[in-house]
Formats: structure tokens, C-alpha cells, sequence
């Protein structure tokens, strides 16, 4: 892996920051998707930024993803191709989402590219509005060591936080930053035009800083493995995944700030769905004597499951947008987990890769046919 | 006023009275909030009066405002046979918003609310009310402040139910052992008629309730002077709705807002690519996705003149924006310029509904 050494410059934030306003100043890209702080503070927006006095107020790592990366790319562009040469500052599940939503048609890609780093975790966008000086801290030091009890569960499970595997065309290396350096490749010939035309060379080799990576993703897994495992007993049946989602009020904002999640109108809120007649709902009653309003908690849960769970890049933006805190992302990551690998599937990988699903193969899922004794 | 003395605290007094409904068979369903499988609460609809144990009309907690639920329920077409329906005053008054914007109908609806002590926030729900339950109702009868509930609710001066057919009397000078059930309607009389209890003239509905609601007035000058609405202009907007993340949850729990697909969320609200690049070059920069502070801007418009401050916006919000400070805040000074109090009167038409020729003259032509 070649690419350069950077030593930091006051700190991440403003070397990054630095390298984005060459790659604007060599006409690179027209603009640049980037969060910046919110004027009141406590939070974090992405902003598409063209003039290069505004892209001093960005923080391209900040502590925390309010907004789905790949939510503010679809609205960018959703009805067409950017105009605009666009480079995305996103973390790699934002990207891997982006991904997943090209496929879907939602997002177009072309003249989009990608800056991606090593993502230590998210903390949650609660206890950072919360306290957000006190939690910048915490971060800067999250950075270095890569600890945390505070992160986004999700993220504490994330095997995907390195370039492996990440389409996007530059990143950068966080994984040495006790010695106040990082690193930077490029991973497409866009990316390493880029650099070049910034005076970037890549003479260095970067072999070495995949030690940490592999140690960091040594201990995700361990995470991963036991994480999964005392959720396999806690939601299994009906009624563990009733119990498992028992503080659910129905407001479907775990769908609202998915990022795979794209409907304009979700089918559990369609009009014919949420009301039906009067008898009709006095016909459900039936012989249990009574039924919950508003109804179909589970119905809604398991059905956004079976669309999204294929392309579900495990962000954790539903359980950050769950007012409930109903642990929603541990048993959607843990449910696709199982189902790609099922399918050898990993979403946000490859856009040329088609979803399983919108996929026919005559010859497929044969265990499930003898497990049911039907093959 | 005729009322019914019961000698049982409000909630058995409730499941009594509609145990005596269902058995009569002077209703077909009652509707209540109810204690559900694991530790969770939720509105149900019940026909078997064996599961009225688990209702729980006055528990302090508003998991949906009911009123959306009476509106799934009776959208399309109204109920044929009589359903009770405990509910909230605010609900109430939501409820007869939404049959003025169509989306209810009141038919064959039997109303039985309470004096509303308030309710905690959503999230407690998960964390439990152990241990806090009995200061709420010893708060609710000195008529003291409980600092725990949710905002709206210890500013809210709308806490007596003005159009059920059956009023309990909780909280107040009430003893929380003995239940004053009050028929407010014929149609209450004629709900409870026959029913096995003490009738006696009732008048003191309103004592010990002045001081509660002065005291709530009181407390909402403070909040609402704190919020700094006067120095709201784009500046202002940006620094309370700058973290807000478009999740339009607040639009989803609003009692309210009824559209199947807000406009926020429709293909018309979306941008081309080239507006984006002409936005781009006149401002220099754009927040992504766009309309993070206009949607609120928008839904202001829309439902402020109907806004009855539930609440419900506040406490489903993930980035904790004080949504119902700033909407019943507005909502009070556009419902005054109109001298209109939502859910008051269901016959009465929602102002921006109607065309008066000769209004708002101070505005100017």
C-alpha cells in the first residue's frame, strides 16, 4: 500500500482540512460534502461547499454522525447525476450506504468521489448535545488509543472502520496517531490524479500500519462474537423479539434515519395500512378480546428487516434516532450479519455487485429446502 | 351537576364503569391506555371485558397522542355501534381538530377524560416510574409542580376536559381514594344509568384547580420568555433548529399533522441537480439534505392555529430540540389573534379554513 506520512499539523481536523482546500484550489472538485458544526454548537451538518473561506469552518471527523452520510448525497442527488465533480468526506459506512443506494437508484454516482478514513467509532449524538466540549475531548483521545465505552454499539461491533474493501477513492490512515502523523493513499486512479496534482507523491509504504488495523479488527470481532451471541438467546422466537422490542411506540424513526431505508412512504404508513374501517379493526379483536393501537409493532419491524437487512451497513443511525433507545441496530446487525453471509453478500462494497434480492439464481439456498425437508 | 360517588381511586372507578358498559352491552369496545406484555404501555382496544385489568387510563405516561388512533380508527368511516374512549383532555381537543380537518368522525364516540395531572416524558416508559409515582400523585393533590413531567404538561392551563361526556375528578383537592365521576352530557347520564353506586349533586368541580393553573400560567411566562422567540429571524431559527437531523419525527407524532406524505418528504420538495449548482454558486455553500430548517418553518404554518401542546414533538425528538416550546409558544400568539381555542368547539371551523372579508386589518392590505 503506498501513499504518504503526513505529520499533523496543530491537529487531524486542520491537516485534513488543508489537503481539501488544495484539492478546490487545483480544481480537483468543484465541491466538497463535509460536516461542519452547527452555529449553536452542540452538533454536527453536512454541508456542500464550493467557496474555500467556508471550508474553514469544517470538521471532517467530528465526534458524531447526526445525518447518515449517504441520506445527504441522495438528496444531492437523487433526481440526477451531479453537475458538480463532488468529493464526499465520509466515514466508510456512509459510503458503503451510498453505495447500497446506487444500486437502489437513489444515489448517482458519477462525478461523485470519496475521501474515507479510519473510523475509531461514533459517539452517541445524544450524550454529544448533551456535553459537547467535555465529549470532544473524550474524542481526541478516542483517536489515539481507539478505546471507548461510549461509542454507538454499532460501532463497537464494526469490522468495516478501514479501506478494505471501501470504494472510495482517497483515504486516510488514523491508526498511528499516538505518534501525531497520518497517513493518506489513494485506492482509485481518480484519487491518485488527485494527489498528484496537490504535490502529494506516494513514495511510502504503508504496509506496516496494517498491524493495527488487524489488532483493532482482533478485538472487533471479539466484540462482535459475543455481542451476537447473547443476543442470539435474548430474540429469538416471538416472543424474544417481541420483549427485545417491547418499548417500541411505532413512530418508525428508525426507518425515517436509515440510510437503506428510501421509500418515500413506508407500506406500514400508507394510508390503507394505518386506516382501515371501523368494523374491520373490531373484526381483529376477535377472539383475543383486544388489540394494541397503533397496531402491527412487530409486522413493522420484521418487514423492514426483511428489505433492508441485505444492505444494512450497521451504522446505528435507528438506535441513535430511537427517542426509546430500544436497541434497534444490535439485532438489525446481528439479523444481517446472518443473512449476508448467507449470500455472501457484503453491501457498499462493489456498486457493479447486485443485491441478492434483485437477483434471480436457479440454483441457491438448497440448505433451506432440506432443513425444511422439502428438497 | 349529578355525579356518582365511588369509593375506589380514579382508574378502578374507570374500569368499573366500563365493566358495567360491556356487560350491559351499552358499548361494543372501550378504548384505553393499557398495560401490555413486558414492561411497555399502549393504547388498545378492547371488547373482552376479563382484559379491563389491564387498562390504566390515568397512569402518567402518552406513549402516541390518542387522538391519531381514533383517527386510524374512524378515518374512513365512523363507528357503527358505541365505543367508550378514555382519553386526555389534549388528545381530546386534538381529536375534535382532526374531525374538523376530516380525518375523524365522532359518531357513536362515548367520551370519558379526566382531570389531567400531566404526564411523564415518553422515556420513562423504559427507565420505569419506580418509586415515582406516588409523589406524582401526592404532587397532583396539593396541586404542586413535579419538575419530572414533561414541559408542556406543567405549562398547560387546558388540563380540565371541556367536551367528554364523563369527567373524573383526579388530583386537586381530590382524595386519591374516592373518585367523583361527573355526567357532563345526557348521553353520560344515560351511559351510566343503572349502574349500582351512589348519585350525589356535585359542585365543587373546579376547586383547588385556580391555584394549579394559575401556578402553570405562571411557569409558562418563564419558559416561554426563556425560549427568546423575539430574536428568532433566520439567526435565531438556525440556533435552535440547527442540530435538528430531518428525521420529521417530531411531524410523525404531532396529533396534527395528518398528511399520508408531508410535503418535505414528496418528489415536489426534491431539487434538481442544476438548482443545486446555481444554489452553490450564489451562496458558496449548502446544507445537506436541504430544508433541515424551512420544514420547521413550514409545519409552524400549518398547524400552530390547531396546536393543543401535547408535547409529543418534544419527547420523540433525537436531538432533544424543545420543538413544543417553540410551536405552543407561536401556536398561543396566532390562536389569540384569531380568538381561537383549538378542540373547544367542534362545530366551531378552523380559521384558516374560512374566508373572512374583514381581518386582520392590522397587518396591513
Amino acid at each position: 500500500m503506498m501513499g504518504k506520512v503526513i505529520p499533523l499539523k496543530e491537529n487531524l481536523n486542520t491537516t485534513i482540512k488543508e489537503i481539501l482546500e488544495l484539492l478546490l484550489e487545483k480544481e480537483c472538485f468543484d465541491a466538497v460534502l463535509v460536516p461542519v458544526r452547527v452555529p449553536s454548537g452542540e452538533s454536527f451538518a453536512y454541508l456542500l461547499m464550493k467557496d474555500r473561506r467556508i471550508l474553514q469552518s469544517c470538521t471532517p471527523l467530528p465526534p458524531i454522525m447526526p445525518v447518515q452520510g449517504a441520506r445527504a448525497l441522495r438528496d444531492l442527488t437523487r433526481r440526477g447525476n451531479s453537475n458538480l465533480k463532488v468529493l464526499c468526506v465520509m466515514r466508510p459506512c456512509e459510503i458503503r450506504a451510498s453505495i447500497e443506494l446506487a444500486k437502489l437508484r437513489q444515489i448517482r454516482l458519477e462525478n461523485v468521489s470519496f475521501l474515507s478514513f479510519d473510523c475509531p467509532g461514533a459517539l452517541r449524538t445524544k450524550d454529544y448535545i448533551n456535553s459537547p466540549e467535555e465529549s470532544d475531548n473524550q474524542y481526541q483521545e478516542i483517536i489515539a488509543t481507539w478505546e471507548s465505552e461510549n461509542f454507538r454499539s454499532a460501532c463497537n461491533t464494526c469490522l468495516h472502520f478501514s479501506y478494505e474493501g471501501l470504494p472510495a477513492d482517497l483515504h486516510i490512515h488514523l491508526t498511528n496517531m499516538k505518534e501525531e502523523r497520518m497517513g493518506i493513499t489513494p485506492l482509485s486512479d481518480k484519487g491518485k490524479e488527485s494527489l498528484s496534482r496537490i504535490g502529494i507523491e506516494c513514495n511510502g509504504d504503508l504496509s506496516g500500519w496494517q498491524t493495527e488495523v488487524n489488532e483493532i479488527s482482533r478485538k472487533r470481532i471479539a466484540n462482535r462474537d459475543k455481542a451476537f451471541s447473547e443476543l442470539r438467546d435474548k430474540i429469538s422466537g416471538a416472543e424474544g423479539f417481541h420483549d427485545f422490542f417491547s418499548d417500541c411506540i411505532n413512530c418508525h424513526n428508525c426507518m425515517r434515519v436509515c440510510p437503506i431505508c428510501y421509500c418515500r412512504q413506508c407500506f406500514f404508513d400508507s394510508s390503507g395500512e394505518a386506516k382501515s374501517e371501523a368494523e374491520d379493526y373490531l373484526a381483529k379483536i376477535g377472539a383475543k378480546g383486544g388489540i394494541r393501537f397503533p397496531g402491527d409493532m412487530m409486522l413493522f419491524h420484521l418487514g423492514r428487516m426483511s428489505h433492508m437487512a441485505l444492505s444494512c451497513v450497521s451504522c446505528g443511525a435507528c438506535e441513535d434516532g430511537c427517542p426509546m433507545e430500544v436497541p434497534v441496530s444490535r439485532a438489525f446487525a446481528f439479523v444481517a450479519d446472518e443473512v449476508q453471509k448467507m449470500f455472501d453478500y457484503v453491501p457498499g462494497r462493489n456498486e457493479e455487485e447486485p443485491i441478492p434480492v434483485q437477483t434471480y439464481q436457479e440454483d441457491e439456498l438448497h440448505q433451506y429446502e432440506d432443513a425444511k425437508g422439502t428438497g | 351537576m349529578k355525579a356518582l360517588k365511588m369509593s375506589k381511586p380514579p382508574d378502578d372507578a374507570i374500569r368499573d364503569i366500563l365493566r358495567f358498559s360491556l356487560e350491559k352491552k351499552k358499548v361494543q369496545a372501550v378504548f384505553s391506555l393499557s398495560k401490555i406484555e413486558g414492561n411497555g404501555y399502549a393504547y388498545a382496544l378492547i371488547s373482552n371485558k376479563e382484559l379491563l385489568s389491564n387498562i390504566c387510563p390515568t397512569f402518567p405516561l402518552m406513549p402516541v397522542n390518542s387522538a391519531k388512533m381514533i383517527s386510524r380508527l374512524t378515518a374512513v368511516e365512523a363507528v357503527k355501534s358505541p365505543i367508550a374512549v378514555v382519553l386526555r383532555p389534549c388528545e381530546l381537543r386534538a381529536l375534535f381538530e382532526l374531525v374538523k380537518l376530516e380525518q375523524a368522525k365522532l359518531d357513536n364516540l362515548l367520551f370519558i377524560s379526566f382531570v389531567c395531572n400531566g404526564v411523564f416524558p415518553i422515556k420513562a416508559m423504559k427507565d420505569g416510574l419506580d418509586g415515582k409515582l406516588e409523589k406524582y400523585w401526592e404532587n397532583a393533590r396539593i396541586g404542586q409542580d413535579f419538575a419530572e413531567l414533561r414541559e408542556s404538561c406543567r405549562i398547560c392551563e387546558s388540563f380540565v376536559p371541556d367536551n367528554a361526556d364523563i369527567v373524573l375528578m383526579t388530583g386537586g383537592s381530590q382524595n386519591n381514594d374516592t373518585s367523583s365521576v361527573l355526567m357532563k352530557t345526557q348521553k353520560g347520564e344515560e351511559f351510566i344509568e343503572g349502574i349500582n353506586d351512589q348519585f350525589v349533586e356535585e359542585d365543587r368541580e373546579l376547586k383547588g384547580l385556580d391555584n394549579v393553573r394559575n401556578r402553570r400560567a405562571e411557569l409558562k411566562k418563564t419558559v416561554f420568555s426563556d425560549l427568546k422567540t423575539e430574536d428568532f429571524g433566520i439567526q435565531g431559527l438556525a440556533r435552535i433548529f440547527g442540530r435538528c437531523i430531518n428525521c420529521h419525527a417530531c411531524s410523525k407524532a404531532c396529533p396534527i399533522c395528518h398528511c399520508n406524505l408531508c410535503h418535505f418528504e414528496a418528489a415536489e420538495s426534491e431539487s434538481d441537480p442544476s438548482t443545486f449548482e446555481v444554489d452553490l454558486n450564489n451562496r458558496g455553500a449548502l446544507r445537506l439534505p436541504t430544508n433541515t430548517v424551512f420544514y420547521h418553518v413550514g409545519r409552524l404554518i400549518h398547524v400552530t392555529i390547531s396546536c393543543v401542546g401535547c408535547g409529543m414533538c418534544s419527547d420523540v425528538c433525537p436531538t432533544d430540540i424543545p420543538v413544543a416550546t417553540v410551536f405552543t409558544k407561536i401556536a398561543e400568539r396566532v390562536q389569540n389573534s384569531f380568538s381561537y381555542v383549538p378542540g373547544r368547539n367542534v362545530e366551531e371551523k378552523i380559521p384558516i379554513l374560512t374566508f373572512e372579508r374583514d381581518e386582520l386589518e392590522e397587518l396591513g392590505e
